[in-house]
């Protein structure tokens, strides 16, 4: 074994052909032996890895655990820091493409889940602090908030702590990598402009915005097949005023196509059909400098509003 | 750095033989210049760029004690 350089525990040794001691030292033959050496995932993954936290000068402890068919890798040491970057940054992608290396020609996936110093159980515990506080502030004021985008797991995190949670429903808007949590109520509610703002004059508001939306009649149209039953909220549209004013849309040559629509929020009650095109808006969102997202039609919901103190509070590292 | 881009993209592509990278000297930057097989490009590059761009994020963390920038490009 020695002679071939590998761990003797990690060796399959098939014989081939019966060794012969022979008569009196006779007509004596060497056992005829296959030996055969399995790569592990836990060698690929510490062969990749290595030498990447080598350079970033660390070299933490690492705690491989094996399952059917996720494998963990927890590492801690001092200054580990560098490996996790900047919201866990350089851990995501470390984590990526190790699982691409160990699940490359592979024909099973094994799912690889990569944590330095505890920072995913804390990134958790501060998700669903998150997510209490903004359910809070939904069912206190009946708006909805979308937060800021989240990959799919701190997403997860975000729905399932507020899966039993009274009053609020958590839906997902825009696409990857600007995916985004939307916490809605589900008591019927108000809308994302001000609070308590007068429905009456809100709908005004919006009859004469509407003036702005109808050169975009055929991109609704378009959009009409793709739209989502989304009944909550009745009163989303009601801010649609609120964003005449808003910075963030005012100017922006993406936005929202709501053409035609006009004459059905001027009857609106606050009781949501979920048949009727009221509480829909096809919607692109763009905000300025954002590459992905400006453009892209998104997925017809709610108006993406942003969170006022949310998003500080979000990239908060623990 | 270029050892390290090389193995990384070692692992990842179907043909590691044929994986190169060359380091370009700029001012204040290292430009380290991937190249693999034509039909491994997608195992570097990925969907919408993915793997490239943690590739890049990796290298970012591994220049740390470099005292320049490394600029990864993935040349034809």
């Amino acid at each position: 074994m020695a002679e071939l350089g590998v761990p003797a525990d990690r060796v399959r040794i098939t014989v081939l052909e019966e060794g012969k001691s022979g008569i009196l030292g006779f007509g004596a033959k060497n056992a005829v032996v296959e030996v055969s050496y399995e790569e592990t995932i836990r060698d690929r993954i510490l062969a990749f890895i290595t030498p990447l936290l080598d350079s970033m000068g660390i070299s933490p402890d690492i705690e491989i655990t094996e399952g059917e068919e996720q494998v963990t890798v927890k590492m801690n040491g001092d200054n580990s820091g560098i490996a996790i970057g900047r919201r866990g940054e350089t851990l995501d992608a470390l984590q990526y493409l190790t699982s691409l290396v160990v699940n490359r020609q592979s024909e099973s996936y094994t799912r690889i889940l990569m944590d330095v110093s505890d920072y995913r159980l804390k990134r958790e515990e501060t998700l669903v602090r998150l997510a209490t506080r903004v359910a809070e502030k939904v069912v206190k004021t009946r708006r909805n908030i979308t937060l800021e985008p989240m990959n799919p797991y701190e997403r997860r995190i975000i729905h399932s702590a507020l899966q039993g949670y009274k009053d609020v429903e958590t839906g997902s808007i825009g696409e990857e990598p600007n995916r985004k949590v939307v916490v809605r109520s589900t008591r019927g509610g108000y809308a994302d402009g001000p609070v308590n703002p007068a429905p009456g004059q809100n709908r005004g508001g919006f009859a004469e915005d509407g003036a702005n939306r109808q050169g975009y009649g055929g991109e609704a149209n378009r959009m009409a097949a793709n739209r989502l039953p989304y009944a909550d909220g009745s009163g989303n549209r009601a801010g649609d005023a609120n964003r005449a004013g808003d910075a963030n849309r005012a100017g922006d040559a993406n936005r929202a196509a709501y053409s035609g629509r006009s004459g059905q929020y001027g009857s609106a009650s606050p009781q949501a059909n979920p048949n009727s095109y009221r509480n829909r808006s096809t919607e692109r969102i763009g905000y300025a400098g954002n590459p992905t997202a400006s453009g892209s039609v998104i997925k017809p919901d709610e108006p993406v509003y942003k969170p006022f103190d949310i998003e500080d509070e979000i990239g908060e590292q623990p | 750095m270029k050892e390290l881009l090389e193995q990384i993209a070692r692992s990842l592509v179907d043909h590691p033989e044929s994986v190169s990278v060359t380091e370009v000297e700029e001012e204040n930057e290292l430009i380290l210049e991937l190249r693999v097989a034509a039909d491994d490009m997608g195992k570097v590059i990925g969907k919408q760029g993915r793997i490239a761009k943690a590739i890049r994020v990796v290298m970012k963390a591994a220049a740390v004690n470099e005292d320049r920038r490394i600029v990864v490009e993935i040349v034809q």
